[in-house]
């Protein structure tokens, strides 16, 4: 069954309630809403999956050649579903060209040696999600990244002349991987997961929430020699929560955006319970240690004066006079401390609620700006705004193309944002906003905490007063010196102790609001981990499916006596192994490497198959285990690609690049391009 | 093909450059006088640069709108009733949900002046045919400076209102500033003299309006304002 808001509540309550009876239901109820878990849970929604197809690769540029001299390129290669190989020996380019592919349509450029980069000059990969055909188009110049992401397959000479029609477009590096991330997210229906972790910066010690984006999910979608293995969760790795949300979104695990989102404020809770226990600690041994010694010397005092003959009848009063004086400062000075305190508390609130109007002018400006943008931008120039006489269209889009600025106004020519861009930064922002109404609410609390605070010092202040008044008339006489400064001093210990114990109880006070955030951190991180098991009860199907494919297609690939896979509820991957259970590390350097082409063709296939997951039905195999893998089993491993390609060949598509000629006896011949004595450019 | 559209501008980046142009087009459309003719169809007229960019102020600054209005039927609130726009709905509705400040339009990097400096936009409006600026060149004291809508442009700000819903918004605003502009344009914008005595320019820049604006309403109408249905 689903996870509803209602469930999560009551189970939650339930585990916690037996061992901490100050949790009920309505704190929990309040805890998770203040955290915005009912929006969470109330926004997930499945979204369509979409196939990934390239049809076609061009790259062109210039390469340095044996005698140091720069020799112009153009490869080209048309592309469709089903396995298509290159064939080649070290250094032909086979993994260059796998890499310009996946820079397209993932905007990183990590696996291109910095060698090879200022060779590549346009890179053109075109490509189709679903029914919907696009071209990707990405200029590398020294001075940085542009491009873009047209409608349809189009040619170098129409994105040139300016006749084909920009999906997005990017002119920076930054640029590129933000309108590339949020093209593929939106068009292959993937989502944002969140984590947390702490800044690597110095003299940042506040824990960060991060997004999973595309280019992290595209792990899912490539294997190469160096990548180590994302999906494959070992316990003795310890792999983080990232790669779980990986697993899950291509797995298609609708709910694991509101179980991140959880565990997110768990941890944000963790923090903020973390500090206020710090806070309070310290400073109430300090106050203990205080009061231990003013203790004591009160007790010495209190002998040195048993000690003293004098006349009996004024001590008394003498006494009330000095403590009532030190309560009556140690109440004003409390008061002073309150009125401060206010007073920052009201330019804290008076800060957040001109955030809030921000936040708020910025949804409506997003708004309109939404309605309005694709209408205005859509507007063509036809006429000099100066002169107003007409322009010649064709000039003006041949020179924009050239230069990459507005011919209008000189500036750069940047991209069109789209309805997806603003509706992600408009849920954002209505993010934004829950978490300042929720500090909000915490600070007018306080305010209304201290100001009771006040009034209540205020009467004691003026009670204090009256009273003083009334004992200043009484007499000090008949004292010795000596007797006179035993007084005193018996008076100032007594009000400092008053004061300290004061201060003692005011951390008492502090230590509930520790409870409070323990318990905040406690009921979120019990509902992160009720969340959890739930998603994995009702997906616990799914993780057996993959692991009983995996076993049949590592076993092929030649991993022995496998006998099963388990994902178990921490999504750690428990292989099971000639009657053994074993983790991941355990298996063999060149067991591991079919294992991991296993697992993602696995979580590829299970959508095929079962239509289970949002796994684009797209994968890129860059040289698998070239030194570690025998011959035999590297052509057992292309046999079962064959295979697949036999079955599957006509909704997924492989794209595999080895440098091993033995390869070629299973690999389509029509699908496989080599280039054994050469380049391919 | 779709022409893209500069974020920044000399004055500084303006992230939302398009919604600034289609409130500057909605405004010229309901706040310019209307002229049809044979021979240029349906087009709108203002005679000054300046006079636009009074109009475009009032329509930014709804909370400012609200106070001036107050301000100026302080002295005889029962002719309030007379209006058409009615004022007083009118500013129960800015009060509604705090439009008045939600609403509020900054401009960028623009803290030197109220009045925003409409060459860029202008120029970009020009040269799509949207609407023509023509300064009469003439050194006299008749000199004009007309901002026209063409007709392109009364046909674009009729799109507008048709697939934006959220610009209903500066139709009505503009359509209020027009009919008061008689009683707007008396008041200095250096001075803001309507802020007083509980504003002044450099507070009213920062702080909500909302409290002032139901403050003076009372003050005006001897009864606290009833948010309107918008």
């Amino acid at each position: 069954m689903m996870l509803s808001f209602e469930k999560l509540i009551q189970e939650t309550t339930q585990t916690l309630a037996p061992t901490n009876p100050a949790i009920t239901e309505t704190l929990v109820r309040d805890v998770l809403t203040d955290a915005g878990i009912d929006d969470s849970l109330r926004d997930t929604a499945p979204t369509p999956q979409g196939r990934l197809i390239v049809h076609g690769v061009t790259i062109i540029g210039q390469k340095v050649n044996g005698d140091g001299v720069l020799e112009p390129f153009q490869y080209q290669r048309k592309l469709g579903t089903g396995l298509w190989a290159w064939v080649g020996s070290n250094g032909t380019g086979k993994s260059t060209i796998l890499n310009c592919i996946l820079w397209a349509i993932t905007g990183s450029d990590s696996g291109i040696p910095k060698r090879i980069r200022p060779w590549l000059h346009d890179i053109l990969v075109e490509f189709s999600v679903g029914e919907a055909q696009f071209t990707s188009h990405i200029i590398r110049a020294n001075d940085g990244v542009t491009g873009g992401i047209y409608h349809g397959f189009v040619g170098l000479n129409m994105i040139d002349l300016g006749t084909a029609q920009p999906f997005t477009l990017f002119a920076t590096r930054d640029e590129m991987r933000e309108a590339i991330d949020l093209f593929f997210m939106q068009q292959l229906g993937i989502t944002t997961l969140r984590w947390t972790a702490h800044s690597g910066e110095k003299d940042d010690p506040d824990l960060h929430a991060h997004s999973t984006t595309w280019r992290t999910y595209a792990h899912a979608i490539h294997i190469d020699d160096d990548s180590y293995d994302h999906l494959i969760i070992d316990p003795m790795k310890g792999y983080g929560r990232q790669d779980r949300k990986i697993l899950e979104m291509m797995l298609g695990i609708e709910q694991s955006r509101t179980v991140a989102e959880i565990q997110v404020q768990a941890d944000f809770a963790k923090e903020a319970y973390g500090r206020a226990r710090s806070r309070v600690s310290g400073k109430r041994s300090n106050v203990t240690d205080q009061i231990a010694a003013l203790e004591q010397e009160s007790r010495q005092v209190q002998q040195a004066l048993a000690t003293v003959e004098v006349p009996q009848t004024p001590v008394e009063s003498d006494n009330s006079f000095v403590a009532l004086r030190e309560r009556r400062a140690a109440t004003l000075a409390e008061q002073n401390q309150l009125i401060e305190e206010i007073a920052a508390l009201d330019a804290q609130q008076a800060g957040l609620e001109r955030n809030m109007l921000e936040v708020e002018r910025e949804k409506v400006a997003l708004r309109e700006q939404g309605e309005v943008e694709y209408l205005v931008n859509s507007l063509v120039v036809t006429r000099c705004p100066h002169c107003e006489s007409a322009v010649n269209d064709q000039q003006r889009m041949a020179t924009e193309k050239q230069q990459q600025t507005c011919h209008v106004c000189s500036q750069p020519i940047q991209r069109a944002r789209i309805q997806g861009d603003i509706r992600t930064i408009l849920r954002e922002r209505d993010q934004d906003l829950a978490s300042l109404r929720a500090v909000l609410k915490r600070v007018q609390q306080d305010i209304v905490d201290r100001e009771n605070r006040l009034d209540v010092g205020q009467d004691e202040a003026a009670r204090l007063g009256r009273e003083l008044e009334t004992n200043v008339k009484q007499a000090r006489e008949g004292f010795s010196t000596t007797y006179a400064n035993l007084l005193v001093r018996k008076g100032q210990i007594d009000g400092q102790l008053e004061q300290l114990r004061r201060s003692l109880a005011e951390m008492d006070a502090e230590q509930n609001e520790v409870e409070t955030a323990a318990r905040w951190h406690l009921i979120l991180q019990t509902a992160a981990e009720i969340a959890d098991e739930s998603v994995f009860a009702v997906y616990e199907n799914a993780f057996a499916q993959l692991g009983d494919l995996v076993v049949q297609l590592a076993t092929q690939f030649g991993v022995p006596d496998l006998e099963k896979v388990i994902i178990d509820e921490k999504r750690y991957v428990k292989l099971y192994q000639g009657g053994m259970q074993i983790g991941h590390n355990d298996l063999a350097r060149s067991e591991r490497v079919k294992f991991k082409v296993a697992f993602h063709l696995a979580l590829m296939l299970l959508q095929v198959r079962n239509g289970l997951g949002r796994h684009p039905d797209f994968l890129i195999i860059d040289t698998p285990g070239t030194a570690e893998i025998d011959e035999a089993d590297l052509v057992a491993m292309t046999k079962d690609l064959a295979r697949i390609h036999t079955e599957y060949g006509g909704v997924v598509q492989i794209i595999v690049a080895t440098a091993r000629p033995e390869a070629l006896q299973n690999l389509p011949p029509e699908l496989t391009a080599t280039a054994m004595n050469g380049a391919f450019f | 093909m779709t022409s893209s559209i500069p974020k920044t501008q000399e004055s500084g980046p303006s992230p939302y450059f398009e919604r600034h142009v289609a409130r500057l087009l909605v405004i010229l459309y309901y706040c310019g006088q209307p002229i049809n003719t044979l021979l240029e169809g349906e087009t709108r007229q203002i005679d000054s640069l300046t006079r636009l960019q009074l109009f475009d102020f009032w329509v930014r600054e709804p909370g400012h709108l609200a106070l001036a209005l107050l301000r100026s039927f302080g002295s005889a609130p029962e002719r309030v009733e007379e209006t058409n726009p009615n004022v007083r709905e009118a500013i129960q509705r800015m009060l509604k949900d705090n439009q008045a400040d939600v609403r509020r339009v900054k401009l960028p990097n623009a803290t030197h002046s109220h009045l925003e400096d409409l060459d860029f936009s202008l120029s970009y409006l020009t040269a799509r045919h949207l609407l023509s600026d023509r300064p009469s060149f003439a050194r006299s004291r008749q000199f004009t400076h007309q901002v026209v809508l063409e007709t392109p442009g009364v046909e674009f700000v009729q799109k507008i209102l048709k697939s934006a819903p959220t610009f209903e918004w500066y139709r009505l605003q503009s359509e209020l500033v027009a009919a008061n502009f008689n009683r707007l344009e008396h008041y200095d914008l250096a001075m803001m003299s309507y802020l007083a005595p509980d504003l002044n320019p450099a507070i009213a820049a920062t702080l909500p309006l909302i409290p002032y604006i139901r403050t003076r309403y009372e003050q005006t109408f001897g009864d606290p304002a009833h948010d309107a249905v918008v």
